[in-house]
């Protein structure tokens, strides 16, 4: 959210503070609607941007990129990381907990993992995105280059000369 | 999803990579720009050989360029360091380079991990790191006793040495020192997206012969002569340092401790107003930096600080205070209004002792930056870190290198200590030409997350260092000699 001064992050500030209880609606591509509070949706910059512009708020969003298991999911990061405050050492503390639960479940099935990566990333939810790419990262870390083939569905395709190329990179030899 | 603007345009990768099916997918500018880019660039290069669209999107710059911001976004700009020394297991055949976190009140620099280890690189007293900062990436080392150049990059362990180069002059003959009539440095031009490195020396086979001679890490091609000439005299006037690079210039101090009083007014002028020569790496030309003549007597040694050309003025011996001097012209060089300014003015007489005593030994001191909080740390060839806050005039030990290791012989001509920045940048920019010489380096990258011992109860001193009341006695007798020769 952009504000220009003072005065104006105080007059959003106040804004918000008054729509708190607003209640805005989410729908999956299967039309599912979900019923979130307006601190959970503004999570995401995408749905934030469109609030902020005088957006339909009563009309609710369609999500066609999301399924409903995906997004039911993307919801239950938005309302703890939304809904709960993280002034103190230990509300930051719940909420690296919570993280951390979160991802070490998403991260028991790879092919849902992708799935909230990219609605994160689709909905500009950072600190998801950046709880989500962390994850994959730490896992491609250890993997030779054969396990990562596997686990992203990627062909060999190196020629002869790229493999000489490795060969010669290959400083452990 | 943009926590910088290139991550939203990557290049198109050159071929369209098959998948199977049925197997869930993320598109490639998402892998690239957000998860190979969280990936420590120790694993990198292995990455590179999953298939043709990394190993191309891991050698750009694009993606050095999405990994950098990516690091500012998250970093907490606490500044790090590269220090080595032999390594505690693999005899003393081995250099190990570790990294630290500082923190400038001295809290937080509690652990240090294993970057890389070298197998065959002797660390002990003539292993030389020549970059205070790595250049985009990029280190240079030298290895005094086997005149070996190596460019690696710390983070991948990747790098090259250098092709065999005409030996340099001795000051003297039948000296044996360490000290040659030769500089190197490793510098970077944005515009060709290539490392060079330059050697100023006078040849040993020729006296006299003072030669620049430019290396491309890219094209190679073995050293060749720089377009400029070198000004006469400039290479007798070279301590063996490296010089300074900066927005893409090179720039020496010259030093005059081994002229005599003619030599030195006929070399540099009288008042000696050419004591720092440039170079450009783009243009191959040589410049001097006008420097105002009180400075240009007392310039000890140059260094870079934030950014800026610092000359380091070491005054301990006449007023215990060294200085430190900025030049704004580095960014446009022939910009008339470039100025110098005194940085700050580190007052030894008024400090605390013992770290009074600490600073006035016979110490090198090289400025590395300011930290966030604002002092400016200093780094120096007892192998520790100083944090200066110029407010207070108070000066803070924020690291030293005897709490992790062993610390060899201060190094002859340069400090163990660098600042590091963890970096994907490919040696030679990815292209590896066949047939490249020299000896391979025995890199092991260190398992990220390997944490140093921090060592109890280590002395804090290494035995060759002066005792403090020698430093006091020479001290007092040159200012008996001024005394003398005044009167």
């Amino acid at each position: 959210m952009a504000t220009g001064s003072g005065a104006a992050a105080a007059a959003a500030d106040a804004e918000e503070k008054e729509s708190g209880s607003r209640m805005i609606t989410l729908t999956s591509n299967e039309g599912k609607a979900f019923v979130v509070t307006e601190a959970s949706a503004r999570q995401s910059a995408t749905i934030r941007s469109m609030v902020d512009d005088g957006g339909c708020v009563d009309k609710g969003f369609p999500l066609p990129n999301v399924d409903s298991k995906t997004l039911a999911r993307v919801i239950q990061y938005c309302d703890e990381h939304g809904n709960k405050e993280a002034h103190t050492v230990d509300e930051r503390a719940a909420l690296a907990k919570f993280d951390k639960d979160f991802i070490a479940e998403l991260d028991a099935d790879k092919a849902f993992l992708y799935d909230v990566t990219m609605a994160a990333n689709y909905l500009h939810i950072q600190g998801l995105f950046a709880l989500t790419t962390q994850c994959i990262a730490d896992t491609i870390k250890g993997k030779t280059p054969e396990e990562i083939r596997t686990a992203f569905g990627i062909e060999y395709d190196l020629t002869a000369q790229d493999e000489e190329e490795i060969k010669e990179e290959d400083t452990h030899a | 999803m943009a926590e910088s603007e290139e991550a939203s345009t990557p290049p198109r990768p050159p071929c369209k990579r098959p998948r199977h099916a049925d197997h869930p997918v993320l598109p490639d500018d998402l892998v690239v720009g957000h998860i190979l880019a969280r990936v420590p660039a120790a694993a990198i290069v292995r990455l590179r050989a999953v298939c043709r669209a990394w190993r191309a999107a891991l050698t750009s710059d694009h993606f050095v360029r999405v990994r950098r911001a990516l690091r500012t976004a998250t970093d907490d700009g606490r500044p790090e360091i590269v220090f080595f020394a032999p390594a505690a297991a693999g005899g003393s055949a081995t250099a190990a380079f570790y990294t630290c976190k500082l923190a400038s009140d001295g809290s937080g620099s509690s652990a240090a991990r294993e970057l890389v280890t070298v197998g065959n690189l002797p660390a002990e007293d003539d292993l030389v790191v020549l970059t205070t900062k790595p250049c985009n990436g990029l280190t240079l080392l030298f290895q005094a006793s086997s005149s070996e150049y190596y460019v690696c990059n710390l983070s991948t362990g990747e790098h090259v040495s250098l092709p065999p180069y005409a030996a340099a002059a001795k000051p003297d003959p039948y000296d044996d020192g360490a000290y040659v009539r030769s500089s190197t440095g490793l510098g970077f031009g944005p515009a060709a997206g290539e490392h060079k490195v330059v050697r100023l020396y006078e040849e040993e086979k020729e006296r006299g012969q003072e030669r620049c001679e430019m290396y491309s890490l890219v094209s190679g091609g073995g050293w060749r002569p720089s377009a400029g000439r070198v000004p006469p005299g400039v290479t007798r006037c070279l301590e063996g340092r490296s010089p300074v690079f900066l927005d893409g210039c090179f720039y020496w101090h010259m030093d005059t401790a081994r002229l005599g009083a003619v030599e030195a007014s006929i070399l540099l002028g009288s008042p000696p107003v050419r004591v720092i020569l440039s170079l450009s790496l783009a243009t191959e030309q040589f410049g001097w930096i006008p420097t105002p003549e009180e400075l240009a007597r007392e310039v000890s040694h140059l260094a870079e600080l934030d950014g800026s050309l610092c000359a380091v003025v070491d005054l301990r011996l006449v007023a215990e205070e060294y200085e430190l001097w900025t030049w704004s012209g580095a960014a446009a060089p022939s910009s008339p209004s470039a100025s110098w300014s005194r940085r700050c003015r580190i007052s030894l007489t008024s400090l605390e002792r013992p770290m009074r005593d600490e600073l006035g030994l016979g110490l090198r001191v090289l400025p590395l930056c300011t930290s966030p909080d604002g002092k400016v740390l200093l780094a120096t060839s007892r192998h520790k870190v100083y944090a200066y806050d110029a407010g207070s005039n108070r000066v803070d030990t924020v690291f030293s290198m005897h709490h992790w290791v062993d610390v060899p012989v201060e190094p002859a001509l340069m400090l163990n200590i660098a600042l590091h920045e963890e970096s994907v940048v490919a040696v030679g920019g990815g292209r590896r030409r066949r047939g490249d010489v020299g000896r391979r380096l025995k890199m092991e990258v260190g398992k990220s997350g390997v944490v140093v011992g921090k060592r109890a109860g280590r002395l804090d001193r290494h035995p060759s260092d002066p005792k403090p009341e020698a430093f006091q006695m020479m001290k007092r007798m040159i200012g008996l000699a001024q005394i003398l020769f005044h009167n």
